[in-house]
């Protein structure tokens, strides 16, 4: 080794520590600055959201709809005189990806808030984040029961939580459906966990039917629920609750039909998307699931408020297709945080915060909603039934209790 | 140096080291999220360097790399949260934890090809669900509330700190993996991977390699591990899913699946393209699927092969311009 290089290595390590404690004195100082600026006529929002994966179209369908509500709010001259500019993320199903994308919206993107995850892993292992930089985050679709219940105070939501849909869920199945052996099969992620649990613990403590089963699998990799199913063959329960997604509760129904067990099937919002019926095809017909937008059913009219009239009819002529609940909490989530900035007059995340709190009669495209302390939402719900071509039909709306 | 003959490092490694060392110094008036971007990345090595240990020099297809990250961000979380140590010692405990679940995979190490590719892949998915339905772990819903981390008093949450401890890390890591590369083990390693029998013959015990190895990657995947969680504060299942074995796998064969220095760049492009070609929406799995295809095609031997290849020729170019004694191109002037 040569004495040059040598002195070259000294040198550079040298260097190094120089920089290191120079960098640990940095860090104090400068904790949260940056020489980015926004433009002052610009309002960025983040959006956060797997637009590529196995729940893409979820995705895509709610940044559409956000796309649109977005578009609409430009048109009418913005916010507060400033025009939004929505910065996606793509987090794909992956909670690790999620945390950094919340990093690079609120560091370097420096969003004052963030419309997003929908997939309630993604949403959880972001909350932290969100709550230390105090930048709101509303999310357009994850149900997952326990996000405002650890005491966040900056998540709140566009969708219902998954609460809701298994209570409304386990009521219409024991009162109205008279149900007394129930089967639920869901996914084992946190979603599907929580809603199952949920409606296990409903139907148990109304004391009127009995849980015979409750299976659980891993979504993104289960294909073949026959063996699952099997057992149910000899004596078919009244009901099989599917606490999971659309994909894995279109593939259970038909190989449910297929293995000749007949019974009703009764899902979470999840079977209300297209790929339910996509998947399961035929053997699908006749489920019936909840959802709080109807705008896809048939007899929509007789059970809608004006504003989802209203939000259906302008959709249908945009786009030429029928909307799905991802597009209404999509458009409906965009909407409340814009509201709230209106309010709010400000992007200060403390102001938007308690503008968004303070939204207690708000038109939705789903109905009226109204926020709760925890940042969950109150909206009416519905039971819809799939109809013989893949339309849905609503048969009856209920209010859950708080 | 003492130091560069003991990690066999050449004089530009330290140049590099430095420019990375710097990177963050510019970074942090500029942009501080390209600090924790860059800490990722390293974290990203780290788990790289582990794998390219088993499945680039043992030869041992490991897909099942995500659990032992997994199992040593869980068990370094849970003794944090239960017994309040301190964050190296958690961190040895992640360690340990990782490299003993690589010790229960020692029985199938006997496996050869796809039949160990196989196992492993259950081991990766077996793990998944033990995160999930063990009674202490959290289940779906994650774990929560881990101590952060810091050393000596001083507390790991600022990027630009963790970044540095990261980074000294790696190089620790690295230097391992660098040494065991090259001195009897690492050879001995090579023979196995090349002629199984003739190693034997010459008294090398494979299954033993095998095993060693096996429990140093899983202890630099449980070290990264206890390092995400103690920094987030919070872990859950779906981050350690087969999906993310399979990344780590991309970063290996990307860098290059034979050179020890391949995970640095294969983590590099592999996390450059993921964060950022978001602008790209939904038509950024073309760009990736294209991108693979075309390193497949033009440099099979992943990034740091196409390095070496060029170095290669320069070096040789170099050699016989300048040799004494035989010049295959005539320099006079005919």
């Amino acid at each position: 080794m040569g004495e040059m290089s040598r002195k070259l290595s000294a040198m550079g390590m040298v260097l190094i520590m120089f920089f290191m404690f120079d960098a640990f004195a940095l860090a104090k100082k400068s904790h949260g600055q940056g020489a980015k600026s926004v433009p002052a006529n610009e309002l960025k929002i983040g959006w956060m959201g797997g637009i590529t994966g196995i729940l893409a179209e979820l995705g895509l369908n709610v940044r559409e709809a956000t796309d649109w509500a977005v578009e609409e709010a430009n048109q009418a001259g913005g916010i507060n005189g400033r025009q939004i500019r929505i910065v996606y993320a793509d987090t794909k199903i992956d909670p690790q990806l999620a945390r950094q994308s919340a990093e690079r919206l609120i560091m370097s993107d420096r969003v004052p808030a963030i419309i997003g995850d929908y997939y309630t892993p993604n949403t959880d292992a972001i909350l932290e984040i969100v709550e230390k930089a105090k930048v709101p985050l509303i999310t357009p679709g994850s149900g997952g029961i326990m996000l405002t219940q650890k005491g966040y105070k900056y998540i709140f939501r566009g969708c219902y939580s998954s609460e809701f849909d298994a209570l409304v869920a386990g009521r219409y199945a024991v009162e109205n459906m008279k149900a007394r052996r129930i089967v639920i099969m869901g996914a084992s992620d946190s979603f599907g966990r929580s809603v199952g649990d949920a409606f296990e613990k409903y139907v148990k403590g109304s004391g009127k039917a009995e849980i015979v089963g409750y299976d659980t699998y891993d979504f993104a990799t289960t294909k073949d629920f026959t063996n699952l199913l099997l057992k149910y063959k000899a004596n078919p329960p009244d009901i099989i609750y599917l606490s999971g997604a659309q994909a894995d509760g279109g593939l259970i129904t038909k190989q449910a039909v297929e293995a000749g067990i007949k019974t009703q099937f009764l899902g979470n919002l999840a079977q209300t998307k297209s790929a339910y019926y996509k998947i399961g095809g035929k053997a699908t017909v006749g489920t019936i699931a909840t959802t709080s937008f109807i705008g896809m059913a048939e007899n929509y009219r007789d059970f809608a408020e004006p504003s989802t009239v209203k939000f259906t009819e302008a959709f249908v002529k945009r786009y030429q297709k029928a909307p799905t609940l991802d597009h209404a909490q999509g458009y409906d989530t965009t909407n409340m945080l814009l509201e709230a900035f209106r309010i709010a007059k400000s992007t200060d995340g403390e102001k938007v915060r308690e503008a968004l709190l303070g939204l207690s009669d708000y038109k939705s495209a789903r109905g009226t909603i109204k926020m709760l302390p925890n940042g969950d939402i109150l909206v009416k719900m519905f039971l819809i039934q799939l109809m013989d071509d893949g339309k849905w039909k609503v048969l009856a709306a209920i209010m859950p209790k708080v | 140096m003492a130091l560069r003959k003991l990690i066999h490092a050449p004089r530009w490694s330290f140049i590099f080291v430095a420019l990375v060392a710097l990177f963050p110094i510019w970074a942090n008036s500029y942009d501080r999220f390209l600090i924790v971007f860059a800490t990722n990345i390293l974290i990203y090595i780290m788990l790289g360097l582990g794998l390219q240990a088993i499945f680039g020099s043992a030869g041992m297809v490991e897909l099942c790399h995500a659990a032992f990250f997994g199992i040593g961000a869980y068990s370094s979380a849970l003794i944090g949260i239960k017994w309040r140590l301190p964050f190296p010692l958690t961190a040895v405990a992640g360690i340990l934890t990782a490299g003993l679940s690589g010790l229960i995979m020692v029985p199938i190490i006997r496996l050869r090809e796809v039949y160990y590719a196989m196992s492993t892949f259950a081991f990766g998915a077996i793990v998944v669900v033990l995160m999930k339905e063990l009674p202490f772990t959290g289940g779906v819903n994650g774990l929560g509330g881990i101590p952060k981390a810091s050393i000596a008093g001083i507390r790991l949450e600022d990027p630009l700190v963790f970044f540095y401890i990261v980074l000294i890390l790696v190089i620790a890591v690295y230097g391992l993996f660098s040494k065991l590369s090259t001195n009897l083990f690492g050879m001995s390693l090579n023979a196995v991977r090349q002629n199984e029998p003739a190693a034997e013959s010459v008294g090398i015990y494979p299954n033993r390699l095998r095993s060693l190895v096996t429990i140093l990657g899983a202890g630099s995947a449980g070290l990264a591990g206890s390092l995400v969680a103690h920094i987030q504060g919070f872990i859950n299942p779906d981050m350690f899913t087969v999906d993310k074995s399979l990344f780590i796998l991309g970063i290996v064969v990307v860098g290059g699946l034979r050179y020890i220095r391949g995970p640095w760049p294969g983590a590099l492009v592999m996390m450059f393209i993921s964060e950022y070609t978001r602008e790209l929406k939904e038509y950024i799995q073309l760009v990736y699927g294209l991108i693979l295809a075309l390193s497949m095609i033009f440099f099979p031997k992943g990034l740091w092969g196409l390095v070496t290849l060029l170095w290669k020729q320069k070096a040789i170019r170099h050699y016989l311009e300048n040799s004494e004694t035989w010049k295959p191109y005539s320099k006079s002037k005919t």
